[in-house]
């Protein structure tokens, strides 16, 4: 192919984009990635004690026990119903809970700890037959000891004048909120009435990703065809790997702007050896990229001038434009002035970028990233592997999985999206060691 | 100054430790990251060294850029390559003062470095254990060998030495006025 439109159109970046367009029209969709949290779904159990008690004292012992907890090992038990009746409760503790309402009819039970009491008749058992009691869920077992809990249920309960002690048991629950309704239900059932508020403790908050998911599908498919020309562009000239990038910046209201394009040139003044192995790693598509922008930025700075291209000075770092399909766009005079970094910016890659170039993603401050073609076994981005029994991917099992678009520790997160073909290509260069 | 190499990988210890040529070329590194502090960039160098020589220096250079990725790892590397070919790494150590970050340090697997010793660890984006490790990690490329604790103490004054300073390009600049030089640096846990 290697057909990237002709240099006249300058300044008509919309000409540019249909250019390439017809000479190939891929046609996809993009999907969420998930972050590592989200595909592990890792649930985090902690024990709870869940006392019974009296429906009209439910509000002074909730109150009792939360100041007694606040200050004390905090333990987020938002997404959990404090104060649960007999009938919401799940299957697995409603049998118990018949032995607890014969309990608490007077009759003999046996206690967690084994032992047997006799405990007089409750109050509870006097409204009408219909003992008018709630599952009070107080806190972690590892917050106050039983005892502690016991007395201040003690101090509150109005039974406890007749000497009942209030039935508290340990059940588990889990610690992390629900990721959805699902496994809110799931969680209902499973450990304990759950409530879902929303939000996603493992990733991006849905919403989030919808809004800007359809901010950008419009004219995602045409940065994509922009990027695989970008990396043709490159390899054409035996500079690098057919891998490209784009760079978008949206924050005009004119709607996106290209900003730079980027081709991978690892083999640019490199000799390729036999085994072609890595070449000039800084010469990726994402790195030449940003550097890209740096320069442009640079260049604002420095005067309103276009950056200059000193392609004669050997610079390994290959940030200045290759072609005349990356220097067409390079300068144009785009970026507004004082903007930090790549922020805000969006990145359109044909294929999942190294762990050098999400990190450096990261680093540049980049709010949406879009790639192409999975690289289970280079990539940085993704959390899961696809097709774990593919002979690919079998002996890297023990690779972990990065996902670092959304990693907690780190000090940067953004939006990641996978751009996945109708027809995908025949080359395919997934099953491969390449980084890109 | 008292220090030792604290080896990541204690079956190197033996082979690395009391070795004044390290301490040498880390004593170039930090050289290299006196002169980024005093040109107002976050204090980290380093150098390459290949056959006992010092084939490239970088320190830090992402403010002057305007680019978050020329870290002095890149810096060196892109010296380096206006001589010699990438292939150059697979038989050269490098000497940072700061562990390297994620990035870098899955440059420099991929550039296939034999060897990496820093001086402090960096607990934000440190890829050689610090908060991942790629160095070591299962992965395409040969893993590389990471010792971190030489000259550690220098390593983390420069840095303090910097966010002591007032960053005069932040949208409001923070008073730090009030700010002291703190000198103590706990051990190693």
């Amino acid at each position: 192919m290697g057909s990237w439109p002709n240099t006249q159109c300058q300044h008509q970046p919309d000409r540019l984009t249909d250019g390439l367009l017809e000479s190939s029209t891929p046609s996809g969709c993009l999907i969420p990635l998930h972050t590592k949290a989200e595909v592990q779904n890792n649930v985090q159990i902690i024990q709870t004690y869940v006392a019974t008690i009296h429906a009209k004292s439910a509000n002074t012992v909730l109150k009792i026990v939360d100041d007694a907890c606040r200050g004390l090992e905090s333990i987020n038990l938002n997404h959990l119903r404090r104060l649960v009746k007999p009938e919401y409760l799940p299957v697995y503790l409603q049998k118990d809970e018949n032995k607890e309402q014969s309990r608490i009819l007077g009759r003999i039970a046996v206690d967690s700890a084994g032992s047997t009491d006799v405990e007089v008749a409750s109050p509870l058992a006097e409204c009408n037959g219909q003992p008018s009691i709630l599952h009070f869920l107080a806190c972690a077992t590892s917050v106050i000891s039983r005892e502690n809990l016991q007395s201040l249920l003690s101090s509150a309960l109005p039974c406890s004048v007749n000497g009942l002690r209030p039935c508290i048991r340990v059940i588990k629950v889990p610690s992390t909120p629900p990721a959805s309704h699902d496994q809110a239900e799931q969680f209902s059932q499973q450990y304990w009435p759950t409530v879902y508020k929303g939000g996603n403790p493992f990733g991006p908050h849905p919403s989030i990703f919808a809004h800007a998911t359809e901010e950008i599908q419009h004219d995602a498919k045409d940065h994509m065809v922009l990027a695989m020309h970008a990396g043709l562009a490159t390899s054409f000239e035996a500079k690098g790997e057919p891998i490209g990038a784009v760079i978008v910046d949206r924050s005009c209201s004119k709607g996106p702007i290209i900003v730079v394009v980027a081709g991978d040139a690892r083999w640019n003044n490199v000799t390729k050896p036999q085994d072609r192995k890595s070449g000039n790693v800084m010469a990726h598509a994402v790195m030449r990229a940003i550097g890209m922008v740096a320069k442009k930025r640079l260049s604002l700075t420095n005067a309103s001038q276009a950056p200059e291209m000193n392609g004669e000075q050997l610079n390994s770092f290959n940030d200045e434009p290759l072609n005349p399909l990356e220097s067409d766009i390079y300068t144009r005079d785009v970026l507004a002035p004082g903007g930090y970094l790549c922020l805000d910016l969006e990145l359109y890659l044909t294929h999942e970028p190294c762990l050098m170039c999400s990190m450096a993603i990261l680093h540049s401050r980049f709010g949406r990233v879009v790639f192409g073609q999975r690289l289970p076994r280079t990539g940085g981005l993704t959390a899961n592997i696809v097709g774990n029994h593919d002979s690919s991917t079998e002996n890297l099992s023990s690779r972990p999985s990065y996902s670092l678009w959304w990693y907690p520790k780190l000090n940067w997160k953004l939006l990641a999206w996978e751009w996945v073909e109708r027809d995908p290509p025949q080359a395919s260069l997934s099953e491969q060691d390449i980084q890109a | 100054m008292d220090f030792e190499i604290k080896p990541l990988d204690p079956e190197r210890a033996a082979s690395t430790s009391h070795d004044s040529t390290h301490r040498q070329h880390m004593r170039a590194a930090l050289e290299m990251a006196e002169q980024a502090l005093a040109s107002d960039e976050v204090p980290v160098g380093c150098v390459f060294v290949h056959n006992g020589e010092i084939i490239g220096k970088g320190m830090n250079d992402t403010n002057r850029s305007l680019n978050g990725t020329r870290h002095a790892e890149f810096m060196a590397i892109n010296s380096i390559l206006r001589k010699h070919q990438p292939s150059i790494f697979s038989e050269s150590d490098l000497y940072v003062t700061v562990e390297p970050c994620i990035m870098c340090a899955s440059a420099l697997r991929q550039f296939g470095i034999r060897a990496v010793y820093f001086g402090c660890s960096n607990d934000r984006f440190g890829g050689t254990g610090g908060v991942l490790s790629i160095h070591s990690d299962t992965g395409v490329d040969k893993p590389f060998p990471a010792y971190g604790g030489l000259f550690r103490e220098e390593a983390i004054m420069l840095l303090r030495r910097f966010y002591v300073q007032e960053n005069e390009k932040a949208p409001e600049p923070k008073s730090k006025k009030d700010r002291q030089l703190k000198t103590e640096v706990p051990p190693l846990p």
